[in-house]
């Protein structure tokens, strides 16, 4: 074998483990979406979410049953930690930036719930920024929704999660293939 | 070596993580937020919020140096504490200091307050954990000048005029309008029964007071129209929803909503926003407006305004066809000068 050659089977080897642990990370995202999805579907009424419609047949439950108050803020910033860690280059710091970015970003729309600034922001998106896609969508989310500190708490550990998850399968990837 | 962001690889990197970023943020909004709450009573859901409080009343208007009273309803939370906040016109909201009780009064209003919005925040106990809820808005209007009042609570027939339009002309819905002595909110009230045959059809019905008149030329430009009256629906039916109507220059408006008048008992239907100015209004009959005219127009160059209510029903195709009717009470028009 040629030191081209070699060169080459090993650039594949590490696409491929790439390649398995972005879908592990992808797949792993996936399950915990469902899970909120499914919260919202039992857990929550209809009207609650601008993006589901309301299903009779399963709106009004308590599936989760106190942990449903918290497991959105949860859920979210760990699937979409996890989703964008897999698109991200395999170096290690983005990837741990994904989960610290969307920590900050749940953090910030639930501030932006707190009632004292709620409804100036929310006069801000149906007055300069009316344009802007999703706007009212926006200015409802601050307005309508509630303010919840356990909402912080629940996406700092989503995002600790996800990186405990990053590490882990990192880890275990880089222990299995190393040469 | 290629860098791995180079080349085809990372052009869809790059697209996936703005689709990641983009369904994040969605995702975020279309959530809710844990508290969107029901925009009524929602008899048989189990909302995870409590409904939210709502001012009352949700406009007033008044003349400079009187006073304006605000109550707010909480409705669910448990040992509530308040906090109101107000806006001057395009401005943004402030807490109010030492405004903390479940009412709040504005003593000695002058133009400065004219479209200050309010509202409450109010926290307290709901399902075993503090809540912060914010309660729909309120909002004041503040004239220089005294209010014309139109009103009327007997409804006497020469008093008023109706019009109606029937899709079809032939065999469509019909309307009976009549006073009844008795059973108004008290005494006599404006009994409306409606028969609309098999559908596809429509009713509109457009009942004017002939006292009410108003000439913006002679009376000043009009700034807002309040507008308040009491209705219940007769047995049988399910809800209607009467709207403020306008006539001015051969035209019709309406105003008001969304609002429904669906019990048998009686009640203030108080229509959505209250307050009206002439670019909340709806021209439903007449010739259209032109280019740059104003439709209504409430300047001084506007003809005179007559006011009433109107109704309108319709049957869709299938409708096997039913009749009903609802009453009206107290009915009563302010409008507000500069």
């Amino acid at each position: 074998m040629t030191l081209a050659q070699t060169v080459t089977c090993s650039a594949r080897v590490r696409q491929c483990a790439q390649a398995r642990r972005a879908a592990v990370l992808a797949g792993i995202g996936c399950v915990a979406f469902a899970v909120g999805l499914l919260l919202y579907l039992t857990d929550r009424v209809g009207w609650q979410a601008l993006l589901l419609p309301a299903l009779a047949a399963l709106t009004g439950g308590n599936v989760f049953g106190a942990l449903g108050q918290w497991l959105p803020s949860f859920v979210h910033p760990f699937s979409f930690s996890l989703f964008t860690a897999a698109a991200l280059p395999p170096a290690s710091a983005p990837r741990h930036g994904a989960c610290v970015a969307w920590a900050a970003v749940n953090i910030a729309f639930e501030l932006g719930q707190h009632p004292r600034v709620s409804a100036s922001l929310a006069e801000a998106m149906q007055g300069g920024l009316s344009g802007m896609p999703l706007a009212q969508a926006l200015a409802r989310y601050f307005i309508d929704g509630t303010f919840d500190s356990g909402d912080i708490v629940a996406a700092l550990l989503g995002a600790l999660a996800a990186s405990a998850v990053l590490h882990l399968v990192h880890r275990d990837r880089e222990h299995n293939h190393a040469p | 070596m290629r860098h791995e962001n180079s080349g085809p690889v990372g052009w869809w990197r790059g697209l996936a993580l703005a689709g990641i970023v983009a369904a994040g943020l969605v995702t975020i909004v279309g959530s809710g937020g844990g508290g969107f709450l029901c925009p009524g009573p929602c008899e048989g859901d189990f909302p995870s919020g409590p409904i939210p409080p709502t001012i009352e009343p949700p406009s007033v208007t008044l003349q400079v140096g009187s006073t304006a009273l605000f109550s707010v309803r909480a409705p669910g939370i448990a040992n509530p504490t308040y906090q109101w906040s107000r806006a001057t016109r395009g401005g943004f909201f402030t807490a109010i200091r030492g405004a903390t009780g479940a009412t709040y009064t504005l003593a000695g209003a002058n133009l400065g307050d004219d479209g200050t919005k309010l509202f409450a925040s109010v926290q307290g106990g709901f399902n075993g954990k503090q809540v912060v809820v914010d309660s729909s808005r309120a909002q004041l209007a503040v004239s220089s000048m005294p209010g014309v009042v139109f009103q009327d609570s007997e409804f006497q027939p020469a008093d008023w005029s109706v019009a109606t339009i029937s899709e079809p002309s032939s065999n469509g819905p019909t309307h009976i309008e009549e006073q009844a002595l008795n059973g108004g909110n008290p005494g006599a009230y404006r009994k409306m029964t409606i028969v609309m045959p098999a559908g596809p059809t429509k009713l509109y019905a457009f009942h004017t007071f002939a006292a009410a008149s108003y000439d913006p030329a002679s009376h000043g430009p009009v700034y807002l129209i309040d507008f308040t009256q009491d209705c219940h629906v007769l047995p049988g039916t399910l809800g209607v929803g009467p709207t403020l109507l306008i006539e001015q220059d051969g035209r019709r408006y309406i105003s008001g909503g969304p609002t429904l008048c669906g019990s048998s008992s009686w009640s203030n239907t108080v229509l959505i926003p209250g307050t009206f100015s002439a670019a909340d209004f709806l021209r439903v009959d007449g010739p259209g407006c032109a280019a740059g005219e104003s439709c209504p127009n409430f300047s001084a160059t506007g003809k005179p305004i007559r006011f009433g209510f109107a109704n309108s029903n319709e049957g869709l195709a299938g409708f096997a066809g039913a009749s009903g009717g609802f009453g009206i009470d107290n009915w009563k028009v302010t409008v507000w000068r500069r």
